[in-house]
C-alpha cells in the first residue's frame, strides 16, 4: 500500500509548527517544505478540523482493531489502512531485507548511492521506504513536481525568488539533499514529519517518486544532472519506478536517465518489485473485512486478484467502491476491469507458441476436445491480439515472419500461411462490417489450428519482420526507377521516346530495364549504383548457382550411373 | 535512340501485323465523326501505343505527332496539390491517371472537363488551313486505365457522357476484367493480342535490314521465343544481342534473359529440390529481393508458375496452376502482396511433397 502523494503536506502541517518566517534563500528541500506548509495554511485552513476528525480512525487502523469504525465516513480505505509498519507492507520479506541492508550499507560507506525500485505501480514500493524510514528513523527527503509548479508565484511574490522551472528546482534540491547536511539540520530544528516521536534521526535518504516531466530538449540536462548527483551524493538515493509493462522496465528507460556506466557499476542497484501474492492480498482485503464488519464471499479476494492484476493499491479501491454498493458480487462487472496490457512480445509468443491446457485442472464445462482431440488452447486469442496494443498489419507480419520457424511440417505450414493470406485479404475488404475482426481471430488461430508438430521449444529471437524494411526499401527504389525512367524519356539524347514518361515502372523495370543495362550502360548504370539493392549481387549469385546447378547434375549422373541406369537425359 | 522508338511503325499503312485492327482503325479515322470512345487492351508489348499513336496520325496529321512534356499540378478539394506529367499536342493529351494515387479521381475530372471546354485548334482554325475531313474534336489517350481506383472509374463513366460531343476517349489497359463495366460498355473495345512467334520474327528482321546487319534465322527465333510475344521485348533483346557482339550476330549466340527471370527459375529450382519450413524462409528472402527491385507480385507469380511448370510431372500441372491462379487473384484483390506469395510457394511445397511422398511411398 502506499501513502497517497497529498497526504504528505497536511501531515507535516499537523505535527509542525508553521513557520511563515523561514529563510527563503535556504536549503531548498526545506524552502519545499515550507512552501509547502505556508500554502496550505493559506489554501486549505478550512479543513483543518475535518482532518482532526479523520485522524482517529487512522489511529485505529494502525492497530487493526477495527473497533468503532464500523460507519463510513469520508476516508478512503487506502489512506485508512495505510500500512505503519514494515510486517504489514506486501511486499515480499526477502526484497524488504534486500533494502534495508543496502541502505543500511549506503549511509555507513557512502559506495552505493543509487537505488532504482522497478515494478508496477500500487504494489507498495514506496510504502516500503516510508515504512522503513519510519522504523530505522531515517529523514526523507522528497521532491515533488507540484510544488515548484504550483507554488513558484506565491513564492516570488512572498520571498522574492525568482520563478523557477520544474527542471531547476530538481537541481537545487539535489544539490541540497546530496550534501546530506541541511536536511538533516533543518529537519529537527523544523521538527518534520519524518520525526515524529521526537528520537535521534539516524540518517537520511533522498526518495524519489516522480522525476521532472521530460521534454526532448531537457530530457539530455535532466540526464546529466541525475548522473552527476549519482556520482557525488553522500545521501542514498531511492528511485522508484513503475514505467512498466508486465512488471519490466525498458532498459532504455533507465539508461536515458543515468549513464550506463554507472547504471551498471556498483554505485547503483536495480531491483524489481513483484506484485502482491494472492496470499498477501487476500491477508490485507480480510483485514479491511474485519475492521470494516463487511460480510464477503471468499471469492472475493481471488476475484479481486485477478482483476486488478497484483495492484494492491487498486484492489483496495474497488473493493471499497464495491462494498459501498453493498452488492458484494463476484465477478458482476467489467466495469472495474483495468485493460491488461500484454507486451508485444509476450502476446506474439502466446500465439506462436500455441500452448494448450494439460489435462490437470480440466473444468469440465469450458474443457472440450478439439476434433482430433487435442486439448483446447490455454489463451483466447482475440483477447490476446487485444491487449497487444500491435495494430493489425503489423501482428499479421509478425506471426507471418516468424511461424515457418515454428513448423516441422510443410504442409501444416502451407495451412498456416494460406490462413494468413486468408487473413490479409480480409484486412483489405474494410469496406464489409465485421471483416478486421474475422480478420484477426484468422491471424491468431492459425498457428494453434494447423501446427500439429511444432518444432522443438527453444529460444527465438522474436525480430521486426523484415517485410518492413522491404517495403519502405521498395518505395524508395521506385521513386528512384521513376526518375531514371523519366530522365531517360525527356533528356536531351532521347533514350526513349517520350510515351515513356508516363505510366507506372512495372512495365520498365520487368520489361526494359535489364536490356537497357547492357545496351546503354552508362546512363543506367550510374543511377542504379545508389539503389537499395541486393539485386546488383544477382549477376554472381546467378553464375554461381549455374555452377551449383551443373554440379548437381553431374552428380544426379554419377548416381544414376551407378546405379546403372541408361539413356538419361541431361536436359 | 533505341531500336524500339526508331523503328516505331507511324502510319496505320506501315503496321506490321494484325491487319485486320488497322484497317478497322483506318475505317474510322477517315471518317472522324463516327469515331466512338476506344478502349485497347491486351499484353504489354503487343503495340497498342503504336497503333494509338498511328491512328492520331491519321485523325490529325503532322501535327499530333509534335509532342511536348508538360508538368501539371492539380488540386484536390482538400486542397492537396497533386502533380503528373502529360504528354501534348495541339490535338490531343495523354495522361496516367494512375500516377495521382488515391487523387486519381479528381484528376479525371479536371483533365477531361478542362479538354472538353477548350474547342480543337483544328475546328476552330479557317477553313484553309484545315484538313479535309479532320477530326473537330479533342482525345483525351489515358493509358494503364486498370490502375484507376474504382471511383475514378465511376468519375470516368459519367464524365465520358458529358463531353461526348468535344471529345474522345481512348483508354488503354493490359487487363480489361480490372475495368468496370459501364465504361467498358461505352467504348468500343479493339483487342491487340501478343504477335505470334512469326511475325516477331518479321519484324526482327525488318529492323536488321533497316540498321543492314545480318541476323540469322535461327537467333530471331530464339530471340522471339524468349521474348514471350512482347514485341518491345524481342526488340531490345536484338539490340542487346547486338551490342554484346559489337553487330556480328551468331546463329548460336545465347540470348540473355533479364536479370529478375534468371532469379525466379533459380528460385524455383530452390523449392523443388527441398520442401521444408527453412527453406521456405530462405525462398522469402528471394521474394524480398524481387520486391525491393520492384518486380510487381503478380509477374513474379505468374513467371514462378511458369517456371515451376518445366520440371513437373503432368499430373501436378493442373493443381499446381490452380493455386497459382488462385493467389494472383489474391494479389490483384489486395495490397499485402506478400503473405500471397509466401502462401503460394508453401502450398506449392506442400503440394510437390505429397506428390513425392506418394512416389517413393
Amino acid at each position: 500500500m502506499k501513502l497517497g502523494r497529498k497526504q504528505l503536506p497536511r501531515r507535516r502541517k499537523a505535527t509542525g509548527p508553521l513557520r511563515l518566517d523561514w529563510p527563503a534563500v535556504g536549503a531548498s528541500q526545506d524552502l519545499v517544505g515550507t512552501k509547502d506548509l505556508v500554502s496550505f495554511s493559506l489554501e486549505e485552513s478550512a479543513f483543518v478540523p475535518v482532518r482532526r476528525k479523520q485522524k482517529r480512525p487512522r489511529k485505529n487502523a494502525v492497530s487493526h482493531t477495527g473497533g468503532d469504525t464500523s460507519s463510513h465516513d469520508n476516508a478512503l480505505w487506502i489512506d485508512r489502512y495505510n500500512p505503519q509498519c514494515i510486517a504489514d507492507v506486501c511486499v515480499a520479506p526477502k526484497k524488504v531485507q534486500e533494502v534495508r541492508q543496502w541502505i543500511q550499507s549506503a549511509m555507513k560507506d557512502h559506495v552505493h548511492k543509487l537505488l532504482i525500485l522497478v515494478g508496477s505501480p500500487g504494489i507498495g514500493k514506496s510504502t516500503m521506504i516510508r515504512c522503513l524510514a519510519k522504523e530505522n528513523r531515517w529523514s526523507i527527503s522528497e521532491w515533488n513536481e507540484t510544488f515548484s509548479n504550483q507554488y513558484s508565484a506565491l513564492n516570488s511574490a512572498m520571498h522574492s525568488v525568482d520563478q523557477q522551472s520544474s527542471l531547476s528546482s530538481f537541481q537545487e534540491f539535489l544539490r541540497q539533499a546530496g550534501t546530506g547536511y541541511h536536511s538533516l539540520t533543518f529537519e529537527s530544528s523544523s521538527n518534520s514529519s519524518t520525526k515524529q516521536d521526537g528520537s535521534q534521526i539516524s540518517g537520511s535518504i533522498i526518495l524519489l517518486e516522480s522525476l521532472p516531466t521530460q521534454h526532448e530538449s531537457t530530457q539530455m540536462r535532466l540526464r546529466e544532472l541525475f548522473t552527476e548527483h549519482v556520482r557525488t551524493t553522500s545521501v542514498p538515493t531511492v528511485l522508484i519506478f513503475s514505467d512498466v509493462l508486465e512488471g519490466k522496465h525498458k532498459r532504455e528507460d533507465l539508461e536515458s536517465l543515468v549513464d550506463p556506466n554507472l547504471l551498471y557499476s556498483d554505485l547503483c542497484l536495480i531491483l524489481q518489485i513483484q506484485p502482491c501474492t494472492k496470499q498477501n492480498m487476500k491477508r490485507v482485503l480480510s483485514l479491511i473485512v474485519r475492521a470494516e464488519r463487511l460480510s464477503v464471499p471468499s471469492s472475493i479476494y481471488e476475484d479481486l486478484h485477478e482483476r486488478s492484476n497484483g495492484d494492491l493499491r487498486s484492489a483496495i479501491t474497488t473493493f471499497q467502491y464495491e462494498a459501498m454498493g453493498q452488492s458484494m458480487t463476484v465477478k458482476n462487472t467489467d466495469t472495474t476491469n483495468r485493460d491488461r496490457r500484454l507486451s508485444p512480445f509476450h502476446a506474439l509468443g502466446k500465439l506462436l507458441y500455441a500452448k494448450r491446457v494439460t489435462g490437470a485442472h480440466k473444468d469440465p464445462l469450458s474443457w472440450w476436445k478439439w476434433k482430433d482431440d487435442r486439448p483446447p488452447i490455454d489463451f483466447n486469442p482475440e483477447n490476446v491480439l487485444e491487449h497487444s496494443g500491435i495494430e493489425q498489419f503489423g501482428t499479421l507480419s509478425f506471426l507471418e515472419h516468424h511461424s515457418p520457424d515454428f513448423f516441422s511440417d510443410i504442409s501444416e505450414l502451407s495451412d498456416t500461411l494460406a490462413t494468413f493470406s486468408d487473413s490479409a485479404l480480409l484486412m483489405d475488404c474494410s469496406s464489409i462490417s465485421g471483416s478486421q475482426n474475422a480478420a484477426a481471430s484468422l491471424a491468431g488461430r492459425a498457428v494453434a489450428a494447423f501446427n500439429r508438430h511444432p518444432r522443438a521449444n527453444k529460444f527465438r529471437q522474436l525480430s521486426a519482420p523484415k517485410i518492413f524494411e522491404v517495403n519502405r526499401n521498395r518505395r524508395e527504389n521506385e521513386v528512384h526507377l521513376r526518375h531514371l525512367h523519366h530522365s531517360l524519356s525527356t533528356n536531351r539524347s532521347n533514350e526513349l521516346s517520350l510515351h515513356s514518361a508516363l505510366g507506372a515502372t512495372s512495365h520498365f523495370v520487368s520489361d526494359s530495364l535489364s536490356f537497357l543495362r547492357r545496351i546503354i550502360p552508362e546512363s543506367i548504370d550510374l543511377s542504379l549504383n545508389t539503389m537499395h539493392s541486393r539485386f546488383r549481387l544477382i549477376d554472381k549469385s546467378i553464375s554461381s548457382s549455374n555452377d551449383a546447378k551443373t554440379g548437381l547434375l553431374k552428380e544426379q549422373q554419377q548416381v544414376l550411373l551407378d546405379d546403372d541406369i541408361g539413356d538419361f537425359d541431361s536436359e | 535512340m533505341l531500336w524500339v522508338d526508331k523503328y516505331r511503325p507511324v502510319k496505320l499503312d506501315d503496321l506490321s501485323y494484325h491487319d485486320t485492327i488497322s484497317q478497322r482503325l483506318s475505317s474510322l479515322a477517315s471518317n472522324p465523326e463516327s469515331m466512338p470512345h476506344l478502349f485497347f487492351y491486351g499484353p504489354a508489348g503487343a503495340g497498342k501505343k503504336t497503333r494509338i499513336t498511328a491512328l492520331l496520325g491519321s485523325l490529325y496529321g503532322p501535327g499530333a505527332s509534335r509532342l511536348k512534356l508538360d508538368k501539371r499540378t492539380f488540386t484536390t478539394p482538400t486542397k492537396r496539390t497533386v502533380e503528373l506529367n502529360m504528354i501534348t499536342s495541339n490535338y490531343h493529351i495523354e495522361i496516367s491517371p494512375g500516377d495521382a494515387g488515391l487523387n486519381d479521381r479528381f484528376v479525371i475530372q479536371d483533365v477531361i472537363k478542362e479538354m472538353a471546354s477548350n474547342k480543337n485548334v483544328g475546328a476552330s482554325a479557317t477553313s484553309s488551313e484545315r484538313k479535309s475531313g479532320a477530326a473537330t474534336f479533342k482525345t483525351v489517350v489515358l493509358v494503364e486505365v486498370d490502375r484507376l481506383s474504382r471511383q475514378a472509374q465511376a468519375a470516368l463513366r459519367r464524365t465520358m457522357e458529358k463531353y461526348a460531343s468535344t471529345c474522345r476517349l481512348i483508354l488503354v489497359c493490359n487487363n480489361q476484367s480490372k475495368v468496370i463495366e459501364p465504361v467498358r460498355s461505352r467504348c468500343l473495345g479493339i483487342r491487340v493480342a501478343a504477335p505470334t512467334e512469326d511475325e516477331i520474327c518479321k519484324v526482327l528482321k525488318s529492323v536488321s535490314i533497316n540498321e543492314s546487319f545480318m541476323l540469322p534465322d535461327e537467333l530471331a527465333i530464339n530471340i522471339a521465343r524468349e521474348s514471350s510475344r512482347n514485341v518491345r521485348r524481342a526488340i531490345l533483346m536484338l539490340e542487346a544481342c547486338y551490342v554484346q557482339k559489337r553487330g556480328a550476330l551468331t546463329k548460336d549466340q545465347p540470348v540473355q534473359k533479364t536479370d529478375w527471370e534468371l532469379y525466379i527459375n533459380q528460385l524455383a529450382v530452390e523449392i523443388t529440390r527441398e520442401q521444408t519450413p527453412q527453406r521456405l524462409m530462405a525462398a522469402r528472402e528471394k521474394l524480398y529481393e524481387l520486391l525491393v527491385n520492384c518486380i510487381p507480385a503478380n509477374v513474379i507469380i505468374k513467371t514462378l508458375a511458369k517456371e515451376l511448370m518445366k520440371n513437373l510431372d503432368d499430373s501436378l500441372k493442373r493443381e499446381v496452376i490452380e493455386w497459382a491462379a488462385f493467389y494472383e487473384h489474391r494479389i490483384s484483390l489486395g495490397s499485402k502482396e506478400i503473405f500471397h506469395l509466401e502462401a503460394f510457394v508453401a502450398k506449392f511445397m506442400a503440394v510437390y511433397k505429397k506428390y513425392l511422398n506418394d512416389l517413393f511411398a
